[in-house]
């Protein structure tokens, strides 16, 4: 960018204002998608006196730190999200060890049936949870499991399993044959084979599925906010939903947004760490159909 | 899995090692039925049954004067027929799901073909960045979205009042609230759009381009005659994840806190429709039908999608 031509052609100065134009692109893009990320941790740290400011500030001092120590008193938010992690943390986990077994089935073998399952599989990933949310609330009310984490695992891992058994389908596929022949040949069983020469080759696929598991169990709403009607046994995404103001008629929207900050931050962490990975599992057959 | 374990144990002649090394042998040979077995077992249980009980439901009586379901055949049906606020919300749902996705789509593939040229830096850290939208929890999405649209403090009107201009209620104007639910979901999954069209657009070959240029093409042309032809598959895909996604989640978490369907019903999509037929008024029954033609629509979209061939060459 930085070099200078004496005598630029027109063609270069064309060339160089395409540029520009792209880097402006690009900056507006960004601005737009993190904007309103900073304007969030901007709230949560406003004093509800802050609030209402003219011109607005993006930082208000001093800042009111308050709204994060709060958020936690009054109400078990705490609670609530170590529920997020153990219901995240179990259907994916459960999802991975149920999908991958399938999916290497699917992979591997030609069998009488395996295009129903496939097409069954892909129903589902079409399928809104709103229309069996009450079916499974009545079979979960007359079995006890309302309140309980087993009651949003198992549709957790159900609705998953598109995700997971398409995700490492594609990725057993793309390991060679003779892997479990070679094992085969050295006396192991097909069983064997997966669990000892498959799995661990295929751990980066399985970490990619894991991740976008976790996020889409984390972000789960229509059923956390059915199944659950005890504060204690909330999700995240349900007791950000009912979050209110503790003795207090007014919404606590300095509150609301430190709590948002709270939650997002850990998603934040595992996308910017495992980013490429993320960006792979997404578009991940589009591009290979 | 569980089953390798227990079949050996649970047979009475275990101590017969001839009878262990049989049914070793027969699990190893039919070894997909047991690994496919869970899957199966997961979705009959958890969504093919409670679909049919769907269906029961949506034929039966069931609301707050009614202790069980009572049989009612198709009245359910012939109710929504003459119910002018369920059409009204599938009209919603539908401006909702295919006005965001085509302007997802189409700044999405703006901006992936415009940044897509060679020697452009920071596309790695852009790319980072614009990924943390898309993984945000929706509820969270709507939340932060009603401190920005607020009237009196959110970063919008805020902006716009230090230019002199008097912003309008955005979520509480019946004028502005569904575009204002729309924005968000375009804010939400342009990226995506835009992750997808560079990854396609990074697939295409190079040699028709190289060709297009020798002979002459405008850029308009090439794009017309060779770029959109060869990334028909990828978007089809790309605009059936979001439609699907967009029928399911979109036109429900984050308006169901935003505005709740209001003001008035002016936002209220099939899903809320439903949820809140059920589950604030108490009428099973009817919001059963409500989601059975919501299924409907979606196979409908599902099955259009399939016959234009988007899944060639894909697992199946």
């Amino acid at each position: 960018m930085s070099t200078t031509y004496s005598k630029p052609t027109k063609r270069i100065r064309k060339e160089h204002i395409a540029r520009l134009l792209v880097y402006l692109g690009v900056a507006l893009f960004v601005a737009f998608c993190l904007a309103p990320f900073l304007w969030i941790v901007s709230t949560s740290l406003k004093a509800p006196s802050q609030l209402h400011t003219r011109p607005p500030e993006l930082i208000s001092w001093p800042p009111f730190f308050k709204n994060y120590i709060d958020i936690f008193r009054g109400r078990p938010f705490a609670q609530n999200i170590w529920n997020s992690v153990v219901v995240a943390g179990w259907a994916t986990f459960l999802s991975l060890v149920v999908g991958s077994f399938a999916a290497y089935a699917l992979a591997r073998l030609q069998f009488k049936g395996r295009d129903l399952i496939l097409s069954m599989v892909l129903a589902v990933s079409m399928f809104p949870g709103i229309a069996i949310v009450s079916p499974l609330y009545l079979s979960f009310s007359r079995l006890g499991l309302v309140n309980t984490n087993i009651a949003l695992i198992f549709p957790y891992i159900t609705f998953s399993m598109p995700l997971t058994i398409w995700t490492l389908t594609s990725f057993f596929r793309e390991l060679p044959m003779e892997l479990e022949e070679a094992a085969k040949v050295d006396g192991c069983t097909p069983v064997q084979a997966f669990r000892k020469v498959i799995i661990p080759l295929s751990a980066p696929g399985v970490f990619t599925c894991a991740i976008l598991v976790f996020i889409f169990a984390w972000n789960e709403f229509l059923f956390a906010r059915t199944f659950m009607n005890n504060a204690a046994s909330y999700t995240v995404p349900v007791a950000m939903q009912l979050f209110e103001g503790v003795g207090d008629y007014t919404i606590p929207w300095g509150q609301i947004a430190a709590a948002s900050v709270v939650v997002t931050l850990p998603l934040i962490i595992l996308v910017l760490a495992f980013q490429r990975r993320i960006v792979a599992g997404l578009t991940a057959g589009a591009v290979k159909g | 899995m569980s089953s390798r374990k227990s079949t050996p144990t649970n047979l009475p002649n275990q101590t017969d090692s001839q009878a262990t090394t049989f049914l070793q042998d027969t699990f190893e040979t039919h070894f997909h039925v047991w690994f496919l077995a869970p899957v199966v077992v997961f979705l009959l249980l958890l969504t093919f049954i409670p679909t049919l009980y769907l269906f029961y439901l949506s034929l039966s009586r069931w609301d707050v004067m009614t202790r069980s379901p009572a049989f009612i055949g198709l009245t359910n049906y012939l109710h929504i027929m003459r119910d002018p606020v369920f059409w009204a919300s599938l009209q919603r749902t539908l401006v909702f799901v295919f006005s965001a996705v085509t302007i997802q789509l189409v700044l999405g593939f703006a901006i992936a073909l415009l940044v897509n040229r060679p020697h452009i830096r920071g596309i790695g850290i852009m790319r980072t960045l614009i990924i943390l939208p898309m993984s945000i929890t929706p509820i969270v999405v709507g939340l932060m979205w009603r401190i920005l649209y607020n009237p009196s403090f959110g970063l919008i009107n805020s902006t716009l009042a230090s230019l002199g201009i008097a912003g309008p209620e955005w979520l509480g104007s019946r004028d502005t609230a569904l575009l204002s639910v729309i924005l968000v979901d375009v804010w939400q999954w342009t990226p995506f759009m835009f992750l997808m069209m560079t990854a396609g657009l990074q697939s295409l070959p190079i040699e028709p381009f190289e060709a297009a240029r020798v002979d002459g093409a405008s850029g308009l042309q090439t794009f017309q005659l060779i770029t959109l032809p060869m990334m028909k598959p990828i978007i089809l895909i790309a605009l059936l994840f979001r439609i699907i996604d967009g029928f399911k989640v979109s036109t429900f978490d984050p308006i169901f806190i935003m505005t709740k369907g209001g003001p008035g019903s002016i936002t209220q999509t099939l899903n809320i429709y439903a949820f809140l037929t059920g589950f604030e008024w108490f009428n099973l029954g009817y919001a059963s039908a409500i989601v059975v033609c919501a299924l409907l629509l979606l196979t409908l979209i599902g099955r259009l999608f399939l016959r234009s061939g988007v899944f060639k060459g894909e697992i199946a």
